[in-house]
């Protein structure tokens, strides 16, 4: 099904589901962004088209009925179903390139390929392992950093035992 | 103001005191606050960020000659993370509302900026011309 989708008061397009879904995912096309496909009334922000903003929605396994019902209307439930998504998804690449430089252990190494990949599958619409990508960085990340400052700490006591035993 | 915003500036000053003292002191002579690396330390290997304070000393004092001798990786990606880090600050704060630029890696970069990093990581290390070139001198 080909997508449109406003930008600047313009009309972009046509995309497909998958691009437009992560086009919402990297915030290039925002949730109150208007989008519109053939057989649909009216344009409507992206954050209320289950099927554009929703990562775990499935894709209608029968053939739609009316092209209206696979339009959800504005409801809590959809904003309350998946909170998340409705976010880009980080990728960690500066933090893990300045875990990798200034801490200097190789477990930055690690968190820069998941970081590296986290583009590349929101291009292809791969959110799942986008959000994994994202999150293993950030958790290597976190241990290059956690290294780096007890190296830090280990280096300061040494500094210091040797003040104490010049006293 | 949020308890984030007091953070990210707190750390804005914090870094900007840093680029200072390491302008005025040359990690060469003076150790003061400015920590050798302890992978170097421990292995004795330069790791992909050695020379990274020697570098910035040059940088604070305009010495960009002298700041790629000692390491030319991080010289090359320092812009780069400067506007990352100023951009991942701004969007720490302003959290799930954040629909600002950030920073995206080209699509054929995702194995090519990996395999810099560990190839520099690697290259320094072999204690032959050219490769030497890379390691802090």
């Amino acid at each position: 099904m080909e997508w449109y989708y406003a930008k600047h008061g313009e009309k972009q397009g046509p995309v497909s589901l998958a691009t437009l879904r992560s086009m919402v995912v990297t915030g290039e096309v925002a949730q109150t962004d208007l989008v519109w496909k053939k057989g649909m009334a009216d344009w409507v922000p992206a954050g209320q088209v289950g099927e554009i903003s929703g990562v775990d929605s499935e894709p209608p396994a029968t053939p739609v009925a009316s092209p209206a019902s696979s339009i959800q209307t504005p409801s809590a439930e959809t904003a309350v179903r998946s909170p998340v998504a409705h976010q880009p998804i980080p990728n960690y690449l500066v933090q893990s390139i300045l875990v990798t430089i200034l801490c200097c252990w190789p477990f930055g190494i690690p968190a820069i390929v998941y970081a590296a990949k986290v583009d590349g599958l929101v291009a292809r619409g791969d959110i799942a392992g986008a959000m994994d990508a994202s999150r293993k960085a950030k958790t290597w990340a976190w241990v290059s950093f956690g290294c780096g400052m007890l190296a830090i700490v280990g280096y300061v006591a040494l500094i210091g035992l040797g003040v104490i035993s010049e006293l | 103001m949020n308890a984030r915003l007091i953070l990210v500036l707190g750390f804005a000053v914090v870094g900007l005191l840093a680029i200072l003292h390491l302008k005025e002191n040359d990690p060469e002579t003076d150790r003061t606050f400015l920590p050798p690396c302890s992978f170097h330390e421990v292995t004795g290997l330069h790791c992909p960020g050695c020379g990274g304070t020697r570098a910035g000393h040059a940088l604070a004092n305009l010495r960009i000659g002298d700041a790629l001798k000692k390491n030319a990786l991080l010289v090359v990606l320092l812009p780069f993370l400067v506007v990352g880090i100023a951009l991942e600050g701004l969007a720490w704060v302003k959290g799930r509302d954040y629909r600002g630029p950030r920073v995206r890696l080209p699509r054929g970069l995702s194995w090519g900026l990996p395999a810099v990093i560990v190839g520099f990581w690697i290259l320094r290390n072999i204690p032959m011309w050219p490769f030497d070139l890379l390691a802090p001198r």
